[in-house]
């Protein structure tokens, strides 16, 4: 198991001006999940759901008050591993513009390697392939500020990429991107998934980015409420609806239609399937 | 208020080498009490323009005229026209700085020089407009959840009481729960006040759910317009300049290639199901 989450709780103590604890949240209630290494995992739930504050449990930037965390069978409350934990899995956030520091964008990309005492004549290299990797290396002498939206989550993903990392987290990556910048970032980590093997923790609002994860955590209240495979998960509608969440237009329209007798399978999750699905129940009328 | 812009053009950065041309001859027509979506890919010049209509920036050249006033002219009263132009940014929550929510909204119509009383009805009406009650009103704004911190944003841009709203991603990073509550309240708003409203949004879906109008931007032009069964059928276009359409939009463009027809373009998942269920289920008696 790349990720193993045992009974994690995480409360947040609310402080006042003088410090003293004023109320706590509890905001991870119990968190059980498994990712397995090269998985490509979706967790969705509403806001404040306890999405991010698991995400953040992940490369040990909060650590569980009850529980325990295992990332690659290291505890993440080991203050000796934490290194170690950092650089197997990476973090990438939902603004851009938070996250990129520099003002080259290879020197941005160069800031982890860096930090983590990559010899510099080796720094040159893991920059240039995560660039590469990225399909951004065109840009590697540009500002940073003058690129787009997508262009600079994709710059966000190669600092992390430059690290080697086994895992990257992304915490909703595509909010703040146009139609074009999402399906870039999108295109990006399933490729980083299927072509270098990268373990994928994807953290969205947007159901139609779920359809394509192996495996799908739905999260309510600091728990996870119910998971399986997309098809397993998109097919309760009523349910995706009670936890404050949606279903893709697709999965809708075939739902509305199967209720009125049409014999849809339970498989259709996308525009393609639907449209297979639909020319053969045309045929045999 | 009805808004119309005339060859409207804008420059950034002029005279240096990162000059860039962002608005480029637009003319637009925006009449009073329309729903109007606002599209196009980052930098297609979406925000310039709306921050053009309550005259956050000035054009080079061309000119906005709202309810008959040339918004840049040198006698123009231009604090008359914001107050007018209400403006909700995008993460408009990220602006929220009072202690209260009550003196948060309050901000606006205290500044526009109103009465005590004046300033009293208008939070508490525009707080009721967004679906909030008087229980949080001494809460402070931060510890709401995000979709209510922009219910109270948006407040307290209604507390100003402006003819023409603008709302630039109004549900970016919200749930879709919270997202279909600020949108119904739009909705609601736009019925109910009779103002006109302009949506800006990368969601193609939201876009088909909630209005009528559709302008669609692009590398600083105005490059298509129309009611949204019009704009949504060119999904080619729409796709080459990087937005696309709603999924059932594009479902229905595939199975219109393979036989299905279609008699009017499909934008949302009730046309799509009315127009699919009678093909599909062909012969057969509706008992």
């Amino acid at each position: 198991m790349f990720v193993k989450s045992e009974k994690v709780v995480f409360d947040y103590h609310v402080q006042n001006e003088l410090g003293e604890i004023e109320h706590t949240h509890r905001a991870l209630d119990g968190v059980e999940l498994n990712i397995k290494k090269g998985d490509f995992v979706a967790i969705i739930g509403h806001n404040g759901s306890g999405k991010s504050t698991f995400a953040k449990h992940i490369n040990a930037l909060l650590l569980p008050s009850e529980g325990t965390l295992y990332v690659k069978e290291m505890d993440t409350k080991d203050d000796a591993k934490l290194w170690d934990i950092r650089s197997s899995a990476g973090m990438v956030f939902q603004n851009p513009d938070n996250q990129i520091i520099a003002t080259i964008v290879e020197e941005d990309v160069a800031f982890g390697p860096e930090n983590l005492g990559v010899p510099s004549e080796k720094i040159a290299f893991h920059v240039e392939k995560a660039l590469s990797t990225v399909d951004m290396s065109e840009y590697a002498k540009h500002s940073p500020n003058k690129l787009s939206g997508g262009q600079k989550q994709r710059i966000a993903i190669a600092g992390v990429l430059a690290m080697h990392p086994e895992c990257i987290i992304l915490d909703e990556p595509t909010a703040m991107l146009d139609p074009s910048g999402r399906s870039e970032v999108l295109d990006t980590i399933h490729y980083l998934n299927k072509e270098e093997n990268i373990t994928i923790i994807l953290i969205t609002h947007y159901m139609e980015e779920a359809v394509d994860a192996d495996y799908i955590y739905v999260m309510k209240d600091g728990k996870i409420s119910f998971e399986g495979t997309p098809k397993d998960v998109f097919v309760q509608v009523n349910k995706m609806k009670n936890v404050g969440l949606d279903v893709p237009q697709i999965v809708e329209l075939a739902t509305l239609l199967r209720n009125e007798g049409v014999s849809l399978s339970k498989d259709v999750l996308k525009v393609n399937e639907m449209v297979e699905e639909l020319c053969q129940l045309k045929l045999e009328n | 208020m009805s808004i119309e812009i005339r060859e409207l053009e804008h420059i950034y950065s002029k005279g240096t080498p990162y000059e860039k041309k962002a608005l480029k001859g637009i003319n637009l027509t925006i009449k009073k009490g329309e729903f109007v979506g606002l599209i196009g890919h980052t930098g297609s010049g979406k925000s310039t323009l709306i921050q053009h209509l309550n005259a956050l920036i000035k054009p080079e050249s061309g000119s906005v005229i709202i309810e008959g006033i040339d918004v840049f002219h040198k006698d123009t009263n231009r604090r008359e026209v914001r107050q007018n132009i209400g403006l909700v940014f995008q993460y408009p929550e990220h602006q929220l700085f009072e202690m209260t929510v009550f003196k948060d909204v309050a901000f606006g119509p205290t500044n526009m020089g109103l009465s005590e009383e004046e300033i009293h009805s208008r939070v508490i009406e525009a707080l009721d407009k967004v679906g909030l009650g008087k229980e949080i009103y001494e809460a402070s704004p931060f510890e709401l959840s995000g979709g209510q911190k922009r219910r109270v944003a948006i407040a307290g841009v209604l507390a100003m009481e402006p003819k023409v709203l603008i709302l630039d991603e109004p549900t970016a990073g919200l749930d879709p729960e919270g997202r279909d509550e600020i949108l119904d309240e739009i909705k609601k708003l736009h019925k109910r006040l009779d103002i006109t409203i302009i949506l800006v949004s990368h969601s193609m879906e939201d876009i088909a759910n909630y209005v009528n109008n559709i302008i669609v931007m692009d590398d600083g032009k105005v490059i298509l317009e129309g009611d949204k069964y019009k704009v949504f059928n060119e999904v080619k276009l729409l796709e080459d300049i990087g937005l696309g359409v709603p999924q059932v939009t594009k479902l229905c463009d595939l199975l219109e290639e393979k036989g299905f027809i279609f008699d009017e373009q499909i934008t949302t998942i009730e046309e799509a199901f009315k127009a699919l269920l009678p093909q599909l289920k062909g012969g057969e008696s509706h008992a």
